[in-house]
């Protein structure tokens, strides 16, 4: 990573109070830095609120590996494999809360990759779940009535066979 | 809270999952059992599932039967059955309401336009969370006591506005000349019918029922001098267009449908026991040029037959 010396570093400040520094070229994946850097609001540090230091450095975990260039074809198609392995490691969390935690960072800091590769995550752990299993992993109230709850279950009946 | 997350980012994650388990999540609470239904999910939901390698294409077939319910079945297109009602131990889905009568005008992205002559009535029905939609009724269809005698619909998505689009023509067989409140187009998205140009090259029968390809309808109409074109209609500039059939082609009168075969858009014609099928290249560009395709009858992968079917 010589090549990298040159590049300008950008420093981000997490909700409690830690600071990073990321090279400008890769925290460009967040289209919101890049907005802010874009609109010269970048030369202190950036506060990102919503984004603890935890899921912070997850985040730059997942930025700096997806901002590595592989030098030629052969090596494009091994770096490939490569960041599909990483991408199936980066999800696996042992603490539930954290996938979550990276869901919303991924959409304030709209990093488009990540968020896909975060809400398919959470996708593939709930869909065997039963509907009242999802409700409460998600925090939905429950508004029917029984009968209402009947009759739209009913419509949908073929989706519980 | 850890597992807090808004509305539109659940959304976002169940617009992954299959259709079942969607099917199953309108049961969470009213606000999903509609935001699971409206017709920006379905639309993102549909999206999704083609972009994912392991969704092919399906082929969905029909099932007529005299005193009994349609029953729909969806292969992919290499698995279709040769004798579809000789094996109808596949698992069918029903439709919830009659169908009897009623013909397939097209399907785009799952979801299936069927309209019935009878009473004018047409339905999208969304495969996918098993809903449907009343179209209202096509504006010329009643509005008048000599009314046209026939209207010809085409189904179709418009990338341009994520719109899903029906265009219907009225026309009359008896050779009249068209009338310029004849053409209507549907759109999903305002769900009413506006008046649009009427085709510029009349035609007094619609012979193929439509084709949807390259984001333009296709029809094979007829004129009162028996000659046969394809009319096109563009969803996005709404313009309707016309494409030559091929000149040398031999019988006239026959049966024509067009259909997609590999890509391109082909037609085929059927004259008693006669197949003839033309596809176009290079559709688009410069003047229609069609070349006709040489198939092996035992092949039989790649031919449609007769029965209705969708993608």
């Amino acid at each position: 990573m010589s090549s990298s010396s040159s590049s300008k570093m950008i420093e981000l400040r997490s909700s409690d109070g830690e600071t990073f520094h990321v090279e400008e070229t890769v925290v460009l994946q967040s289209e919101t830095i890049k907005q802010m850097i874009d609109d010269d609001c970048a030369n202190a540090a950036i506060p990102l609120p919503n984004v603890t230091s935890m899921t912070l450095a997850k985040v730059i975990e997942y930025i700096k590996k997806h901002a590595e260039k592989p030098k030629d074809d052969d090596d494009k198609k091994v770096a490939e494999e490569d960041l599909k392995k990483f991408d199936a490691e980066f999800v696996k969390v042992d603490q539930e809360s954290m996938l979550f935690d990276l869901v919303r960072a991924a959409n304030y800091l709209n990093i488009k990759s990540l968020l896909d590769l975060t809400c398919q995550a959470v996708a593939d752990s709930i869909k065997d779940l039963s509907v009242e299993e999802v409700r409460k992993k998600f925090n939905i109230q429950n508004d029917f009535t029984p009968e209402e709850e009947a009759k739209v279950r009913k419509e949908n009946a073929w989706a519980f066979d | 809270m850890s597992s807090y997350v808004c509305e539109d980012l659940m959304a976002n994650i169940f617009e992954r999952l299959q259709h079942k388990s969607v099917g199953r999540l309108r049961t969470l609470s009213k606000y999903w059992c509609s935001r699971l239904a409206s017709p920006e999910f379905v639309r993102m939901h549909t999206l999704r599932s083609l972009k994912k390698k392991t969704s092919h294409k399906k082929v969905l077939l029909r099932h007529s039967f005299k005193y009994d319910t349609d029953i729909f079945t969806s292969h992919s297109p290499h698995q279709l059955p040769l004798y579809p009602k000789r094996r109808f131990l596949l698992t069918g889905v029903e439709l919830p309401y009659d169908t009897s009568g009623a013909e397939i005008v097209g399907s785009c992205n799952g979801i299936l336009c069927l309209s019935n002559e009878y009473n004018g009535l047409i339905n999208l029905w969304n495969f996918s969370v098993r809903r449907k939609l009343v179209v209202p009724t096509h504006p010329s269809i009643g509005a008048s006591k000599e009314g046209p005698d026939h209207v010809v619909f085409g189904f179709g998505y418009d990338r341009v506005t994520h719109d899903y689009n029906i265009v219907g023509i009225s026309y009359s067989s008896n050779g009249r000349i068209a009338r310029n409140d004849s053409s209507f187009i549907y759109s999903m998205k305002t769900n009413s019918w506006s008046m649009i140009a009427p085709p510029t090259r009349l035609f007094t029968y619609a012979i193929s029922n439509a084709c949807f390809f390259d984001g333009n309808l296709h029809w094979v109409v007829g004129t009162s001098d028996s000659s046969n074109f394809i009319m096109t209609f563009s969803l996005t500039t709404r313009v309707f267009g016309t494409i030559e059939l091929p000149k040398n082609w031999r019988c006239w009168g026959c049966g024509r449908q067009l259909t997609i075969i590999k890509g391109r858009l082909a037609v085929i014609g059927r004259c008693f026991s006669d197949t003839t099928i033309w596809v176009m290249e290079k559709y688009g560009k410069g003047l229609p040029h069609f070349t006709s395709l040489d198939y092996d009858d035992d092949d039989d992968n790649d031919d449609d037959d007769d029965d209705d079917e969708a993608d």
